[in-house]
């Protein structure tokens, strides 16, 4: 829930909230997870160990997007948020899983798969088993689509996409600290480097402000940057 | 769990007599006749050669026996030992990537994810999705301000970021940029229309047909792929079960032996079937459980094929000598013969492996005398 490779003192201290949650009971679950989630170690992070952390899943990426940008559910796909693949693609494919179709009953990927291909670090990266080259290009592209295509989607059968929500940021754009300030706080809880956002920064300040919406395609390539970038993909 | 005679394709052996298979599978069938394909007979997971008692003694035995995620990584690493994470395919790729220092295409390719058999220290390897063409991102083309600023910020990243996480993603993003731009016009080149997959696996060989006909464009001297087919784990209704798992195996190797043949390269690719192990002798009525030894195939036009490689064990259900029980309490589990670390010695051998760099990758070959089963020509 925090990070690919807690320590062992870490994870003792989880184990030791399972066998007694403070109250002398045993197996008390929502001590656990307030354990894992309170931990000093999950809380300092990444400020008192780099390694610390997580790649995010490629579904929670999409729907960490979703929530943070009010998606909507599409007017013709009766309530339902519907996740898109381009043919002749499956989810699976497009993502590397889809909901609930784990292939195996081992999960979508086993915990001690190695953070590096090339075997000489001892980091472990479960998620980044379904990232391949095939997918890493399509889930780059499902994203593209879904923030610059699928908010105009009216006809054909793709108005049953789902839709975010960009007003806030559109509301910022004029100034560009403010809209990656926002952006990288909702998105990447803050963990924007600052030579990327120096990066993001400049290509938001070349585009014309006199054009025609400027300030929604630069709310729009503000928030294609930033979910592109490998601070979003990583939990710290 | 027995199949009746008459369900069976005859074929033979000189030593084990008639063989037969079954009868979804016509086309390995008729790949056996025409000698292309072997069948290795009792393979699996051993660090030594083991008899009845060393295995009722636990002694040397590889880590695990008979769970599924355990052996399915010993298979890959021909260890016994699962602190070992280097793959045999990978170690393979290391030493034969010098025969493709002209592309920039990484010598070994999954088509089925991420696997611990292409695992290596030197060598990384590409995974590609069967099921669709290889996606461009967005905008590739286009020299426009938001893709060089995407390149910068992935560059930043690879080359500064104080996480390992970020880094790797960065790194694994360019990768799959320059993978799929190189990719992507030498698949367009090459479709492999005669074959026309139904099926996952044909699919994935269909993918493999593809990159193996786009060798010389791809600047590709010696290539390795993996490709899997899951499903086999019976413990239930095997028999059912085996109908559509036998004929999409039989209907995508025969295809894609067809089509690798139509290019005139039937001598130049050889394809090998691993498994995490055999199914039980016994049954629960209904199905059977995981086993530890079982057949393996290899297929190909440089394959010495029309035989049976090793022995079938023996069957019996009181005092087997081959099965990994005691006498009261027959296992069915059957001790393999032959150890993964003699099959993929035999395979890396074709490959231009040297005995030396074998030896190295696969540390248990030593305690076998035979390093070369000789189902290669």
């Amino acid at each position: 829930m925090t990070t690919s490779n807690p320590s062992p003192a870490y994870v003792e201290r989880v184990a030791n909230a399972f066998n007694d949650n403070g109250l002398g009971e045993r197996g008390d679950l929502g001590a656990v997870v307030k354990a894992i989630l309170l931990d000093p170690e999950a809380r300092q992070g990444a400020a008192s160990n780099s390694n610390f952390g997580k790649a995010k899943e490629p579904l929670i990426r999409l729907s960490q997007l979703w929530r943070a940008l009010d998606a909507t559910p599409g007017a013709s796909s009766n309530g339902v948020y519907r996740i898109y693949a381009s043919p002749p693609s499956g989810i699976d494919e497009t993502f590397g899983q889809s909901v609930l179709h784990s292939p195996t009953v081992f999960n979508f990927f086993l915990p001690t798969n190695p953070l590096s291909a090339s075997t000489s670090s001892d980091l472990v990266s479960p998620e980044m088993q379904i990232l391949t080259e095939a997918n890493v290009a399509a889930i780059h592209n499902a994203f593209h689509d879904q923030i610059y295509q699928f908010n105009n989607q009216t006809t054909g059968g793709w108005d049953a996409v789902t839709r975010i929500n960009i007003d806030k940021a559109v509301s910022l754009a004029e100034d560009t600290d403010q809209l990656i300030d926002y952006l990288d706080t909702l998105l990447l809880a803050g963990g924007l480097s600052s030579a990327n956002r120096a990066s993001i920064a400049a290509h938001i300040n070349s585009m014309p402000s006199s054009a025609i919406d400027a300030n929604k395609s630069k709310a729009i390539e503000a928030i294609y940057l930033l979910t592109a970038s490998p601070e979003f993909m990583v939990q710290r | 769990m027995a199949v009746s005679d008459n369900n069976l394709l005859t074929a033979n052996d000189t030593l084990a007599g008639e063989i037969g298979f079954n009868n979804m599978l016509p086309g390995l069938h008729e790949l056996y006749q025409s000698d292309q394909l072997a069948m290795v007979s009792n393979v699996g997971n051993l660090v030594q050669p083991t008899s009845k008692a060393q295995y009722a003694a636990s002694q040397a035995l590889p880590q695990d026996l008979f769970a599924h995620n355990s052996q399915q990584k010993l298979w890959p690493t021909g260890s016994g030992d699962l602190a070992v994470s280097v793959g045999w395919g990978g170690s393979i790729a290391e030493h034969i990537a010098d025969c493709n220092n002209t592309s920039n295409i990484s010598t070994a390719i999954s088509v089925a994810g991420s696997n611990p058999w292409l695992s290596n220290l030197q060598e990384s390897y590409v995974s590609l999705s069967p099921n669709a063409d290889i996606q461009r991102l967005r905008g590739y083309a286009d020299n426009s301000s938001t893709v060089s600023t995407l390149e910068q910020i992935l560059a930043n990243t690879a080359a500064n970021s104080s996480s390992p996480f970020e880094k790797e993603m960065a790194v694994t993003i360019e990768r799959s940029r320059e993978t799929a731009n190189n990719l992507y016009a030498a698949l367009q080149d090459h479709t492999v229309d005669d074959m026309s997959p139904n099926s996952g696996l044909e699919l994935q060989l269909h993918l493999v047909a593809r990159l193996i006909s786009a060798r010389e464009q791809l600047g590709m001297g010696k290539q390795i792929f993996f490709v899997g087919l899951g499903g086999w784990d019976t413990h239930s209704g095997q028999n059912q079960r085996m109908v559509p798992l036998l004929s999409e195996l039989d209907t995508a190797l025969s295809s894609f032996q067809a089509a690798i043949s139509n290019m005139n390269k039937a001598n130049s690719v050889t394809t090998f079937t691993a498994s995490d192990f055999g199914r039980t002798l016994t049954t629960n009525g209904d199905g059977t459980d995981h086993g530890w030894g079982g057949h393996a195939l290899v297929m190909g036009g440089a394959v010495r094929g029309g035989k049976v490689y090793g022995s079938f064990p023996s069957f019996a259900s009181i005092d087997n000598p081959d099965d990994a029980g005691d006498d009261e309490n027959f296992a069915g589990r059957i001790i393999p013969k032959i150890s993964v670390a003699q099959y993929s010695a035999t395979l890396a051998n074709w490959m231009g492996v040297s005995s030396a760099q074998q030896h190295a990758m696969l540390p248990n070959l030593k305690n076998f005398s035979i390093k070369n089963l000789g189902f290669m020509g």
